[in-house]
């Protein structure tokens, strides 16, 4: 009984430390230089040891925003809860910043990441966004769902942070009117639209199936090809699915029923098994074209090669894209993170993105937030893994998407679309 | 392609079934509404997929042994540790803690094998015609092993000594104990067998699924649902419940939208226990 | 002498509270704690004072924000409509939810509640055409007082505040009611409940509509708050962290849902240092709690004094 008992107050006691460590934000915002420094040590010799623990540099770094200190980079990343893509994000995201304080920092000095997790849940997200504008970033990257970027884009308008988003949905360009919004790759608009119209001009579809998850990003997809099959004037069928369902049946047999010549899908990576198994299965054939995620590695590797064979997919990142480029990246990537690693496009466009952070931040002089994110409205021609970055005047920052094909579980390249 | 539906809904019907028999065996004996099983099942299909067969390189017998095994052991495990020190508190307290056991479950399983998603490559997999109809091996599997698992528990609870036991327990814990049976490693006992039908389950699945951290979520739920609709806490009820819930909620996804299959199926449950508390094969109070 | 001046000296506290910690960072989570204690106080009716298992409260939290969100938006009321919407929303989800808790007990209710739990997320997320569907809705307005806009953070923290302390209240004067006491009466014995000739189905009734006006009105609060809401955030997981709320604090007792809704909602937050680890360790850490401590927090210290 007198164990219990201890226990308890030790419990209580480790849970009060923990509440009010609330009570002393104050002390901890004037912080004291020395995470600063080790984090400056630390981005030295980042590499594979950061890939396995990172959990110093989602420490609460680089306090002061004076001119010695470290410039820290925000990162959003969704390392907990589903769909789980964020370790990538910050691999990728780390790797840059370790290349780049290697040729020298920016500005003379270097740069650090603040990796938060934002869990894929609105509320987590922004905590972790308002943590990141309140330990003064210069810039955050991610976060890659839409649904927590428009959760979050005003937080950022008013904390001046220019934040550079991996979530494709058009609403950012439709709904949102922020000065701090950059979309570092292609949006649904061109994606889904370069789909379709392939679907349609080369394959021949005359009846277009569209399969999407319920989810933001399928219904997004959804709405763009829907709009140019409508001005096309080319009948189509829909049909969506939740993001947890077990069975899509009804779904490909309704398509099927439909006649539908030509089948668009547009999910989350996790719908793939499921829909390309039971599409073999119960016959539905027709040339079938996706959105990039059938191109991620481990997304492939849950797939078996009669189910896929010959489907299309648009794709802002092919690992085996011979060029230069491509291929160096590849090797610096296996080289920080081991050998058997899968690389990506989270690991290629948020690696590419600290680029274009870093460029803006380059030419604006000074991290401003303000001259940073006008210097960013400005980016132009700046080299990337998944295109050129140029600003356009809705931070639009790429303007190009892959086409590729898919034969024996890897993705061929067969065109760039612009 | 009614009948093209009753497949699936058959085999997800099934699934339901040992989702409802493996958290009803735990109910009975403890009074405890597993809610972390969800996440023993991806357990089990993560140590199988990931341990046995990706780092071990087993073959599929030895490696659905060796998995069914070890979280067999882990119900041993949490059911000294947690469940049977928790069966006689505040129901609610209990349930929370079986929730947050499944959390770290799931926490640990990211840590331990990385977020990516994975398969076991050939396992069970593969199809076959009927005429027009196509039907998944996987499915056949699953309905198979569903089958054995039913009729091996139920010779277990019939012609063991164990298996009375635990009916024993199940039906009186006070009466049990007089009777001279050790009702905490019975309960153990009861823990380890509903764990490793969760792996089996988790296993099973892999075909059809694919292996992620969410893919046990909604066969969870409606697997509680499934063994609500039969008859909680019986056997054939929990077939009988799952069956109805799986061939409805797919034809239902026929009829409606199909983004509304797991609505019906919520709406259909609520109707159920509205009309008769019970479940269907239930007995009048 | 610091029993007496609790009240008084809580308040207080809660009122410096943002003057003394300004971080936007700590102010939207502490916006977001007292939403939640909103909602703990409702629960506690139910699930803590009475003793019936809700797993749905996610369920009523998400329709009482899309009332209130979509009566703003689509038709343009003012919030203040939004929220009364909420509140007869409340009053429904109360009778509706409480209907079956006349003839269903413990376990087939949580499954029931959970059911409605999943219904409503689902509707919200499917129904695209009423809901906005997964997209949510975008471009809430914030309440407004006399024609003065609540925009800031901590504006809406003292906006909420003022709705915490009305509701803390209201909970304190039902709990030392007829009311409250035959809630309590229900969890411990229903039997005897039952032969003093006080209708039970009624009083579960009550203590259902309570937490789900409770629920909804925070859940307008939340959508004025947040200006968007989709329907990824109301899942069956967040019903369970309410519901660890008030196990944590302690059952039934105003305080000890304060302190659950602070410790559910904050903890995780100040876990972060531990990066990959810190859901993890805070699962530990309330599998710990409930197991050491399962009457609650609050519980186990007083057990200590005497």
């Amino acid at each position: 009984m007198k164990k219990m008992r201890w226990t308890k107050i030790m419990l209580a006691g480790l849970l009060a430390v923990s509440v009010t460590a609330c009570g002393g934000p104050k002390q901890e915002a004037s912080g004291s230089g020395s995470p600063g420094a080790a984090q400056g040590t630390k981005a030295d010799d980042t590499k594979a040891e950061a890939a396995n623990t990172d959990s110093q540099s989602t420490e609460t770094d680089s306090k002061e925003e004076n001119s010695g200190g470290d410039i820290s980079i925000g990162v959003m990343a969704t390392l907990t809860g589903y769909p789980l893509n964020g370790e990538h994000m910050r691999n990728g995201v780390l790797l840059a910043i370790d290349e780049i304080n290697k040729n020298g920092g920016v500005l003379g000095r270097k740069l650090s990441a603040n990796v938060q997790d934002c869990s894929n849940t609105t509320d987590i997200g922004i905590n972790a966004i308002n943590k990141l504008v309140s330990e003064n970033v210069v810039g955050v990257i991610g976060p890659h769902y839409s649904t927590q970027g428009l959760a979050v884009e005003s937080i950022i308008k008013q904390g001046k942070v220019p934040m550079l988003v991996g979530g494709t949905s058009p609403k950012f360009v439709s709904d949102v009117d922020n000065d701090y919004l950059f979309r570092i790759r292609a949006s649904d608009t061109l994606q889904a639209s370069a789909a379709v119209s392939y679907l349609v001009d080369s394959c021949g579809a005359t009846k277009v199936a569209i399969l999407h998850g319920s989810d933001d990003f399928g219904t997004g997809g959804m709405q763009v090809a829907t709009a140019y099959l409508d001005s096309a004037g080319i009948p189509y069928c829909i049909q969506s699915f939740n993001n947890e369902d077990t069975d899509v049946t009804s779904q490909i047999l309704k398509c099927i029923n439909e006649k539908c010549d030509g089948v668009m899908i547009w999910a989350t990576e996790a719908a793939y098994p499921i829909v390309a198994r039971q599409m073999y299965e119960l016959g539905l054939t027709a040339p079938t074209i996706t959105n990039p995620s059938l191109a991620v590695d481990s997304c492939l590797a849950q797939l078996e090669e009669d189910w896929v064979e010959g489907w299309y997919c648009v794709t802002d990142f092919l690992s085996n894209n011979p060029t230069d480029k491509i291929q160096n990246f590849m090797k610096a990537y296996r080289e920080a993170y081991g050998e058997n690693e899968s690389i990506d496009l989270h690991c290629a466009a948020y690696y590419s993105a600290v680029y274009a952070l870093v460029d803006g931040i380059e030419r604006a002089g000074s991290t401003d937030g303000e001259a940073v994110a006008k210097a960013l409205r400005e980016t132009k021609g700046v080299e990337g893994l998944v295109g050129d970055f140029n600003c356009n005047e809705d931070g639009e920052m790429i303007h190009e998407i892959i086409l590729g094909q898919c034969k024996g579980l890897s993705i061929e390249y067969i065109d760039v679309i612009r | 392609m009614v009948i093209q539906l009753l497949v699936s809904g058959i085999a997800m019907g099934f699934v339901y079934a040992l989702v409802s028999i493996e958290y009803t065996l735990i109910w009975n004996s403890m009074g405890l509404l597993n809610f972390g099983h969800e996440k023993i099942i991806m357990l089990g299909a993560y140590i199988y997929a990931g341990t046995m067969i990706m780092d071990m390189g087993m073959g599929y017998i030895p490696g659905i042994a060796g998995a069914v095994f070890l979280v067999a052991v882990l119900g041993v495990a949490v059911a000294v540790g947690i469940f049977i020190p928790l069966r006689n508190m505040n129901r609610l307290c209990a349930i929370m803690a079986t929730v947050m056991v499944g959390n770290i479950i799931n926490e640990a399983v990211r840590l331990f094998y990385g977020p990516e998603a994975m398969t076991v490559k050939g396992f069970m997999n593969g199809m076959f015609r009927v005429g027009s109809l196509a039907v998944a091996r996987a499915y056949i599997y699953i309905i198979g092993i569903s089958l054995a698992i039913v009729i091996l528990l139920e010779l277990f609870m019939r012609k063991t000594k164990t298996g009375k036991a635990m009916r024993c327990v199940a039906s009186n814990k006070t009466a049990a104990s007089l009777m001279g049976i050790d009702v905490r490693r019975n309960m153990a006992i009861t823990t380890a067998i509903s764990f490793a039908i969760c792996c089996i389950l988790g296993i099973a699945v892999i075909p059809v699924f694919s292996v992620s951290s969410t893919m046990a979520t909604m066969i969870s739920l409606k697997g509680f649902a499934a063994g609500v609709i039969g008859s909680f806490g019986s056997l054939p009820g929990a077939i009988v419940g799952g069956l109805i819930l799986g061939i409805m909620e797919n034809i239902a996804g026929m009829v409606f939208p199909s983004t509304f299959k797991d609505v019906v199926a919520f709406v259909f449950l609520i109707a159920v226990l509205m009309v008769k508390p019970t479940g269907l094969l239930g007995k009048k109070q | 002498m610091i029993k007496k001046m609790k009240y008084p000296l809580a308040i207080l506290f809660a009122l410096v509270l943002p003057l003394a910690v300004s971080n936007t960072y700590y102010v939207t989570m502490f916006c977001l704690t007292l939403i939640y204690m909103i909602i703990a106080f409702g629960l506690n009716f139910i699930t803590g004072m009475t003793g019936q298992m809700n797993l749905g409260t996610a369920g009523i939290f998400c329709l009482g924000a899309y009332t209130s969100a979509l009566l703003s938006t689509r038709l343009s009321l003012s919030p203040w409509i939004g929220m009364a919407a909420s509140a007869v929303m409340g009053l429904l989800i109360g009778v509706g939810l409480g209907y079956p808790s006349f003839r269903l007990e413990g376990v087939y209710l949580s499954l029931t509640t959970i059911a409605f739990g999943e219904v409503v997320r689902q509707l919200a997320n499917n129904m695209t055409s009423v809901t906005g569907g997964a997209q949510g809705v975008r471009n809430i307005p914030p309440f407004t007082i006399f024609g003065y806009e609540i925009v800031t953070k901590t504006q809406n923290y003292y906006f909420i505040l003022g709705f915490v302390l009305l509701f803390a209240f209201t909970a304190y004067r039902i709990i030392h009611s007829k009311w409250g006491r035959a809630f309590m009466a229900i969890r411990d014995n229903i039997e005897a409940v039952e032969t003093c000739g006080i209708n039970t189905a009624h009083i579960k009734i009550v203590a259902f509509t309570l937490a789900a006006v409770y629920g909804c009105v925070a859940g307008s609060l939340y959508a004025h708050y947040s200006t968007y809401i989709n329907a990824s955030s109301f899942t069956l997981n967040l019903s369970v962290s309410f519901v660890v709320m008030i196990l944590i604090g302690g059952m039934g007792n105003l305080w000890g849902c304060m302190l659950g809704a602070v410790i559910v909602s904050m903890l995780p937050e100040f876990l972060r240092f531990t990066g990959e680890y810190y859901q993890l360790t805070y699962s530990v850490l309330i599998l710990l709690c409930i197991i050491f401590m399962p009457g609650g927090i609050l519980t186990a210290f007083k057990r200590k004094d005497s």
